[in-house]
Formats: structure tokens, C-alpha cells, sequence
């Protein structure tokens, strides 16, 4: 059955790009290095000092994307706040972990285990907004943003909420990369790190492009990307383009199931390699369609250790 | 007792960036408005910093409360029970 779609009014990020950049300024990262952080810019006009001294840089980007996102969107206080997130606040993390190594457990500092927790991404953006609606936050690997998403898509389908932001954040440093295996995890190209927001909302005006449909899998993505396919009456020549998780030049085997002929294009290139990097390829559909005058459909695919993600995106002048 | 080291110390506790020690004044209230605005969570960062640079625990949270008004207070609190 056809589910009727979200509409994204606003996307941005803080990521290795310039921060808050469209389109045309996006440019490869370096591919020397094994990280390339963030670019942030200055967190002093959306929070005051004494309200982010707290905030590890995780906290500052959500809530900074998130109030720009708002504001581009028009809108002053959403519904709702979904946050995804692979990891969480590791940065906050590793430091109390160390004060527990070296203290002897003894004599820990409050702010550090209280930021430590991944929902602090989420409930700090909704104390900065005054935001009391509905607060979830997702935590789970490479898959993080894509539970944020649907959760948020359920809320606006099912009457919940008129509009959502959407968080995906997740934040690398020198110890969780070296805690990683990084043959298996951050082979390819530089890992990094990043934070991006969209305000969904469940009515197309002043919107961007569309969500129509998001499916996740673990078995047979070839015949889950058929259902969802024939689910939205749609066939393969509807998809003008499809964006996948691969790196560039990378052995394209695990979406070999995609039919020669659709243009295939990648976003990693420009964003790095972390755990919620796939929101960062939503708002590269989002970036793309717009660019292409509000219509045609793309497809983002995402694949990581045999679980697949489908986010099906179109121009709003596109029916 | 020299309040700058404990100035530099609380700035450092509590992450207050924006400030500097002169900006701190002795008898100035570090909680509430007409203060520095610290919070609860302020409070616990404080004596934690006490327990950790000085060997200083409250074990009742009433004397904390009356220590922990200004730097000034509580430089004189060390002092007294270094």
C-alpha cells in the first residue's frame, strides 16, 4: 500500500564540508589522513557560552544545526525531536571513563557522566528549544539515522506531530578510532565525523523534496526494494537516480542486485566515513533534487555487514 | 589564601571559557542571578573540586551550602581546614 509521504522543509549540517554549505560548495575531502573532523563554525550565535560550557562539540553541533534548520524552516518549536546516533557522546564518555581509571572511581565529575549518554543530544536540543513534545533517541550503529527517520515518519503519518527534527550526530576521536577495527570498519576513505538536521513535516508547503518511503532489512534486499517499489507504484525507469553508502571506487558486489542502467552516484566523498553518514547522503538527495528543479526520485542505499537501508526521496513536482 | 589559583581552578572545573579570574570578585555570590549563575550541577563540579585539589568532603550538605556562597568564602574555608 502507498503511504502518503513526509516532506522535508529544511536540511543542513556541520560535517567536513563548510558548515551549513548547499550543493555547490561541497568538495572531496582531503583522502590523506585517517580522520578529518568537522568544520564548526561559531556556536556563540546560537548558544550562549554559559549555556554550552557543558556541551561537548556532539551537543553544540545538534543543537546548532538543529535551531538553523528550524529557522530556515520558519518554524519555532517542532513537535516533536528524534535524534539518531551510532555512538553517542564518546568524546564525554572516554573522559569519564579515564577520571573512573584514574580516580579509583572516586571523585568523578557530575557534567561528563551526565553528557555522556547519547539521549543528551536529543534532550539538550528540546531544553534549548523549550521543546516538550515527543523526545526519542536512536541508538544503533550504522542504522542510527535510519531508526530516527522512521520513527519521525510515523509520527507525521500517523497525525502525532505536523513537523519533527530529525538529529543525526555522531562525533570520532583519536581513542574510539583506535578502539575500531579499522580493516573491517574505516577501511577506504578518512572516517569523520558530522551532524545533520532536517525539519520533516507532514504538509508539502515551503518544502524541499520528499520522503516516500523508508525500508530496512537484514534478508533479501533485492526483493524488499521490489515490494517497496511495487508498494509506491513505481517501476525501476520511475528512479532517476539511485545514492549509495559505497566509496568511491569501491567493489560495488553488496548492491549488485541494482539494475545496469540507473545512474549510480555516491556521497561519502564529500562527508567521510561515521556511523550516521547516510543523513548526510538524505540531504545530498535532497541537495540534488532541488538542483534538479523539485522533481525525478532517487533512491539512497545504504548496506552495512548484510543490513541494507532504502530511503526513497522525490522532487515535490514529481507524480 | 591566594584566591587566583582557586579562580583558575573553578574556571577550569566548570568550563567557564568566557571568564577570567579578575572577573571574579572574592565576595561576588556564585549562585542566582545576581551572581555568577551557577547551577546545581555546578555545585556538585565544586565539591568535587574541593575533595580532589584539597581533601575537602562535606558530609553535611547544610555546611556545604553555607561554603560554597563566594570564592571568598571558601578560599577561607580551606584555609581553615587545610
Amino acid at each position: 500500500m502507498k503511504r502518503s509521504p513526509v516532506y522535508i522543509k529544511a536540511s543542513s549540517h556541520i560535517s567536513a564540508q563548510e558548515p551549513f554549505c548547499t550543493l555547490e560548495s561541497f568538495s572531496p575531502i582531503p583522502q590523506e589522513g585517517a580522520m578529518v573532523l568537522c568544520k564548526d563554525p561559531d556556536f556563540k550565535p546560537f548558544i550562549p557560552p554559559m549555556v554550552s560550557r557543558r556541551m561537548n562539540s556532539i551537543v553544540k553541533r545538534s543543537i546548532a544545526v538543529s535551531k538553523y534548520v528550524l529557522d530556515k524552516a520558519g518554524i519555532k518549536c517542532p513537535d516533536a525531536i528524534v535524534s539518531g546516533t551510532g555512538i553517542g557522546c564518546v568524546g564525554d564518555t572516554e573522559v569519564f571513563l579515564n577520571q573512573m581509571l584514574d580516580n579509583g572511581e572516586n571523585m568523578l565529575n557530575p557534567s561528563k557522566f551526565i553528557c555522556s549518554t547519547p539521549n543528551t543530544i536529543g534532550s539538550q536540543i528540546a531544553i534549548y528549544l523549550g521543546c516538550h513534545g515527543f523526545n526519542s533517541t536512536h541508538v544503533n550503529d550504522r542504522f542510527a539515522f535510519e531508526g530516527a527517520l522512521l520513527d519521525s515518519v510515523m509520527l507525521l503519518q500517523k497525525g502525532s506531530a505536523d513537523n519533527v527534527i530529525v538529529c543525526a550526530a555522531d562525533q570520532m576521536t583519536e581513542g574510539l578510532y583506535s578502539l575500531m577495527d579499522r580493516e573491517t570498519y574505516w577501511k577506504g576513505i578518512p572516517v569523520s565525523e558530522g551532524a545533520v538536521g532536517f525539519v520533516l513535516s507532514n504538509s508539502p508547503e515551503g518544502a524541499v523534496a520528499a520522503v516516500e518511503d523508508v525500508v530496512m532489512t537484514r534478508s533479501n534486499p533485492s526483493w524488499e526494494l521490489d515490494r517497496m517499489l511495487r508498494e509506491n507504484a513505481l517501476e525501476w525507469k520511475d528512479i532517476d537516480a539511485v545514492v549509495t553508502s559505497l566509496l568511491p571506487g569501491e567493489d560495488p558486489g553488496s548492491f549488485a542486485f541494482l539494475p545496469e542502467g540507473v545512474p549510480q552516484l555516491t556521497y561519502k566523498q564529500y562527508c567521510g566515513q561515521y556511523f550516521t553518514a547516510s543523513a548526510f547522503g538524505l540531504l545530498y538527495c535532497g541537495e540534488l533534487l532541488q538542483r534538479g528543479g523539485k522533481t525525478g526520485r532517487i533512491l539512497l542505499a545504504s548496506c552495512s555487514r548484510g543490513t541494507y537501508s532504502f530511503i526513497l526521496t522525490s522532487g515535490l513536482c514529481t507524480n | 589564601m591566594d584566591t587566583q589559583k582557586l579562580k583558575e581552578q573553578i574556571i577550569d572545573a566548570l568550563n567557564l571559557e568566557e571568564l577570567t579570574p579578575e572577573d571574579i570578585k572574592d565576595e561576588a555570590p556564585l549562585f542566582g542571578p545576581e551572581g555568577l549563575g551557577f547551577d546545581s550541577i555546578d555545585a556538585l563540579e565544586l565539591l568535587v573540586l574541593l575533595e580532589k585539589n584539597y581533601g575537602i568532603k562535606f558530609t553535611d550538605p547544610s555546611k556545604a551550602k553555607s561554603v560554597l556562597v563566594s570564592v571568598g568564602e571558601i578560599a577561607r574555608y580551606i584555609e581553615a581546614n587545610k
